[in-house]
């Protein structure tokens, strides 16, 4: 038989169209009955549920880590500071307030200068002014002063430094600068401390 | 029933059982035929019907009309099942089947099984033609007798093969001249 004719047979071929009523009728009560319905919708909740749980949770981590918790840090590194002994008396003394919080290299830093209305005093020549041994520049808006440690865990200024002409917290490059160690007894007497 | 129907029933099948049994109710002549063409057995063409519609039933949720329509899907169900039948020298009910039986279902219980399957075996028996080349076809590969029998039995196009079999449609071609081809050696 050729390949065309075969096929032909095959079209016409007269197939079976055969029905069992009772099995077709037993199948959709018990498939109908079967409670898969109800099942589904729990399972159904739970499958949608899942994913968005475990998406929400993620977001939440990373929010926690990368917004929430720097912030926390930095609120915290702020109160650390002004609530130190040593850190007041530096305020005191020169007039100086916290002008940056930065977390960098794993720690936390503090930049204590002139508040950025005083540098702007129109009253000296191109803005200049020499203030107790803090250097500001209005136009360029530069920063002198000191950069502070914090210890999270200790909860205190763990170390200082001082720096100069600086537009930004960001800008001042940490090695250049020579920290010096503060003992828990120093915060702790800030009149014992040598603030010059 | 029209695409556009099927698919909004399909939707509703996913909650309301009613909808499922209007789906179940156009397709259960069209799957318990295919696979009773396939098989040439009354028994096992119940037993995979019966799980083709469970399977269906569990997965229905699942399933998004995507490339591949819920005939196709019923269908590719319905082949997997007839393939495992016949891997297996005997057709193993699956777990989910199993769980439907002891549920109370019995394949034939509203009718006299007997006396149905008596009937619809002697039925068979004078579709002498078919029978003679389904003797044939079952010598074939899973493969050729799969596009043989849903081309020239089930009057599927080429396209709706591919989407069953999860093939591209040149395969399909090529497979359906292939398979004639053996058949036709085998005459």
């Amino acid at each position: 038989m050729k390949h065309e004719d075969l096929i032909e047979k095959l079209k016409n071929l007269k197939t079976p169209e055969i029905e069992l009523p009772g099995h077709k009728q037993a199948l959709r009560v018990a498939l109908l009955n079967s409670g898969h319905f109800k099942q589904r919708t729990v399972m159904d909740w739970a499958k949608i549920l899942a994913p968005i749980t475990a998406a929400v949770a993620i977001i939440v981590v990373m929010a926690f880590f990368n917004v929430i918790q720097p912030q926390l840090q930095i609120a915290r590194a702020k109160e650390i500071a002004r609530n130190d002994p040593y850190v007041q008396a530096l305020i005191e003394e020169h007039e100086l307030d916290i002008a940056g919080v930065q977390l960098r290299d794993g720690g936390v830093f503090v930049l204590l200068a002139l508040p950025v209305a005083e540098t702007r005093d129109q009253s000296t020549p191109e803005g200049l002014r020499i203030f107790k041994g803090v250097l500001s520049l209005s136009e360029e808006e530069l920063f002198s002063g000191y950069i502070l440690k914090v210890d999270l865990l200790e909860k205190r200024v763990s170390e200082f430094g001082e720096i100069d002409e600086v537009t930004a917290l960001k800008d001042i490059n940490l090695e250049d600068i020579d920290f010096v160690k503060l003992e828990p007894a120093e915060t702790a007497a800030p009149e014992e401390a040598d603030l010059e | 029933m029209d695409l556009n129907e099927e698919k909004e029933l399909v939707r509703q099948a996913q909650k309301a059982p009613d909808a499922f049994a209007k789906l179940y109710d156009h397709y259960y002549p069209k799957i318990f035929g295919y696979v009773l063409r396939r098989t040439v057995n009354l028994e096992a063409a119940q037993d995979i019907t019966s799980e083709t519609f469970v399977k269906a039933l569990r997965k229905l949720w699942q399933f998004r009309w995507r490339n591949v329509s819920f005939s196709a899907w019923l269908y590719k169900i319905a082949t997997n099942e007839i393939n495992q039948y016949f891997r297996q020298a005997e057709y193993r009910k699956s777990a989910s089947l199993e769980e439907l039986q002891e549920q109370g279902f019995e394949p034939m219980s509203p009718h006299d099984p007997e006396s149905e399957l008596v009937e619809a075996q002697e039925k068979l028996k004078q579709y002498e033609d078919f029978l003679e080349v389904q003797e044939k076809i079952v010598q074939l590969p899973a493969k050729y007798q799969e596009v043989i029998t849903l081309r020239f039995f089930e009057q599927k196009q080429i396209k709706e093969i591919a989407e069953i079999l999860g093939k591209r449609e040149g395969t399909i071609k090529s497979l359906l001249h292939r398979a004639v081809e053996k058949l036709r050696e085998a005459d």
